[in-house]
């Protein structure tokens, strides 16, 4: 892969953390539990809980965030 | 049909023996016995480094109790799954500086790291060799026993087994099988042998796992009519709970950001991250766990447990249906009922790859377990003891290692669930992660930081050790159930992960004293960069005999 000077990627690396943590934080946190509602009051989506849909949201987040650090500041050294 | 369990356990296990041979004959010209025993050469690609990776991850827990909490519980313990995503960053984050040292200095085990690191000390490898038993050897044994419990399954119809006179039970006979087998190919091969039997077995773990979960979709109507179901369940089981309920916001959020790391610096993982050929093996196998695995639990084994829920419904005084005496038993319990009806004689062949897959998941654990307790006790005690022990003789000590904790492993499930010894190994086992957090806070200071020292690890790793022997089950084993101090690790840890807990407390002792106390000199801190960060070594840091 090819190597893009480090201090290009600073904001790249800092926006990915961010973001990363954030869905890691909220997730299964503050956001699971205005997502899903409350048990006489259940929120669906499509005919899908949606407690379920904002647990493959963030699931997909993370991911994503995983992939682009992947494609964009690991490189390959050896 | 009756005899297909047989022929698909038969050939399972055939399969395994065959890859161990083929990890044997593969080492035989290895220049360095120990480093290719335990490492296979530091040469492993992409697609063994990956599903090696995935399967020590996982033990029977991910086809077993993890859909057995969503049976119980609904959606909110699939948060849980979160914790993928944090393990597939911290592989190369963590795991490719290590890789990167371990090649240029020789390490193998991770205290070969940590302790040349804190001045070669002794203690802090003893310290950390411990750290790493707390995690090996409750796994060893109780994977040893899930698979003589798998065994019973995969043929219920046979109570017992008569053996050279002896009559068995089926748990019995599974656990001696299954040691035997798992025994002589981490014997032969080693490292090559054990990350060959986990692709295969990993592979079957992961198809078992997406498998399941579309087969049960299917047998309730496609997606509309699986949720349609679903969406009758009770509200409490599509929404999440407010602390202090099982499976709060609060303990899924420490577990997946700790637990997950407790798993990845453990000491089979670290071996493997030594163990990849390069970067781009790490940066691969980081994107497919981060992508194969969630999709797996999710979109698989996951809807097992929620579908299991309509299929099953608890009756309701809050007790099981009849046929299911643990909420463990729904995966089995829904692919026995489901695919021999729906896909005939392939279903009956496919239950019983499951039950395999089952079998695998412990197998592939308790293997790199026990090579990872061989490598610990050969370089973190056997060689301290006799540092004029040369490689082979090391190796051959390691190979003695794994007979006798096998043997041990299954002498102590033989013994009997209920005695006390298999009960305190039990409470081991549900706190094994937490004891490997701890080794958290000096792994990132040495990747990262290089502030702390010696005596600031040392302080730190004890006092994280010392909280995760405060909570129960443990705690309770040495303080009694109904003490006080109990009675609050045990509010504690329906809040917060125990791992997280005894991590904190390790944190700030470690950075207490490294205020008071002396840093490893400063061109050994520098080395020690230099090395992580694959930059060549200013001449005048180098041993005098190399410059």
């Amino acid at each position: 892969m090819t190597d893009p000077p480090t201090d290009k990627l600073r904001p790249l690396r800092i926006r990915l953390t961010v973001v990363f943590l954030a869905a890691l934080l909220i997730g299964p946190g503050l956001g699971s539990h205005l997502a899903g509602g409350d048990p006489e009051n259940v929120r669906f989506l499509f005919g899908v809980p949606a407690l379920y849909l904002w647990l493959v949201f963030t699931c997909l987040v993370m991911t994503s965030c995983i992939l682009i650090a992947a494609r964009t500041l690991w490189r390959d050294e050896d | 049909m009756d005899y297909i369990p047989h022929i698909t356990l038969i050939l399972y296990l055939v399969g395994l023996l065959a890859l161990g041979i083929l990890g044997l004959l593969k080492g035989r010209r290895a220049k360095h016995a120990e480093a290719d025993y335990y490492l296979a050469s530091r040469g492993q690609g992409v697609l063994t480094t990956s599903l090696t990776i995935m399967a020590t991850y996982f033990s029977g827990f991910a086809i077993l109790t993890f859909p057995g909490w969503v049976y119980g519980n609904g959606v909110p313990p699939m948060f849980y799954a979160l914790n993928l995503p944090v393990a597939a960053a911290a592989i190369y984050i963590l795991g490719n500086p290590i890789r990167r040292i371990g090649r240029k200095r020789g390490y193998i085990t991770p205290a070969d790291m940590i302790a040349d690191y804190y001045g070669d000390s002794q203690f802090i490898r003893g310290m950390v060799a411990f750290l790493g038993a707390l995690y090996v050897v409750p796994y060893v044994v109780m994977q040893v026993k899930a698979g003589g419990i798998l065994a019973q399954g995969l043929f219920p119809d046979i109570a017992n087994v008569t053996l050279l006179g002896q009559e068995l039970t089926m748990e019995n006979a599974g656990v001696g099988a299954l040691s035997l087998i798992t025994m002589t190919y981490v014997i032969v091969g080693g490292m090559r042998s054990v990350a060959w039997t986990d692709v295969l077995q990993g592979l079957l773990l992961l198809s078992a796992m997406l498998l399941s979960g579309v087969v049960v979709m299917h047998a309730l109507g496609g997606p509309s009519g699986y949720f349609k179901e679903v969406s009758q369940l009770d509200g409490q089981l599509l929404t999440m709970p407010d602390a202090p309920a099982k499976f709060n916001a609060w303990h899924a959020v420490t577990f997946c950001a700790f637990a997950s790391l407790a798993s990845i610096v453990q000491p089979a993982q670290w071996m493997r991250f030594y163990a990849a050929r390069d970067s781009a093996t790490l940066r691969r196998t980081a994107i497919a766990f981060s992508t194969i695995l969630p999709i797996c639990f999710i979109f698989g084994v996951f809807l097992v447990g929620l579908g299991g829920r309509t299929l099953y419904p608890m009756l309701a005084d809050g007790s099981l249906p009849v046929g299911l005496t643990n909420p463990d038993q729904i995966v089995v319990r829904v692919i026995q009922d489901l695919f021999p009806e729906l896909l005939g004689t392939v279903g009956v062949i496919l239950v019983s790859l499951i039950l395999v897959a089952v079998m695998a998941a412990s197998m592939s654990t308790a293997d790199s377990n026990l090579h990872a307790l061989s490598a610990v006790a050969t370089r973190d005690v056997y060689h301290q003891l006799r540092p004029k022990a040369g490689e082979k003789e090391r190796t051959w000590f390691g190979r003695a290692v794994i007979v006798i904790a096998t043997l041990a492993a299954a002498g102590i499930t033989y013994a009997g669930s209920g005695t006390n010894l298999l009960n305190t190994i039990a409470a081991f086992f549900f706190l094994a992660m937490a004891f490997s957090a701890q080794l958290l806070p000096i792994t990132i200071d040495l990747l990262f930081l290089r502030r702390g020292t010696k005596a600031g690890a040392v302080a730190g790793l004890v006092a994280g050790m010392i909280v995760v022997f405060l909570f129960p089950p443990l705690g309770a084993l040495l303080f009694g159930e109904d003490s006080a101090l109990i009675s609050s690790t045990g509010k504690l840890k329906v809040l917060l992960d125990v791992g997280f807990c005894g991590m904190v407390v390790n944190t700030i002792v470690f950075v207490v004293v490294n205020r008071f106390t002396t840093a490893p000199d400063a061109a050994h801190r520098e080395a020690f960069a230099q090395d992580l960060r694959n930059q060549p070594q200013l001449k005048a840091d180098l041993p005098i005999s190399k410059q």
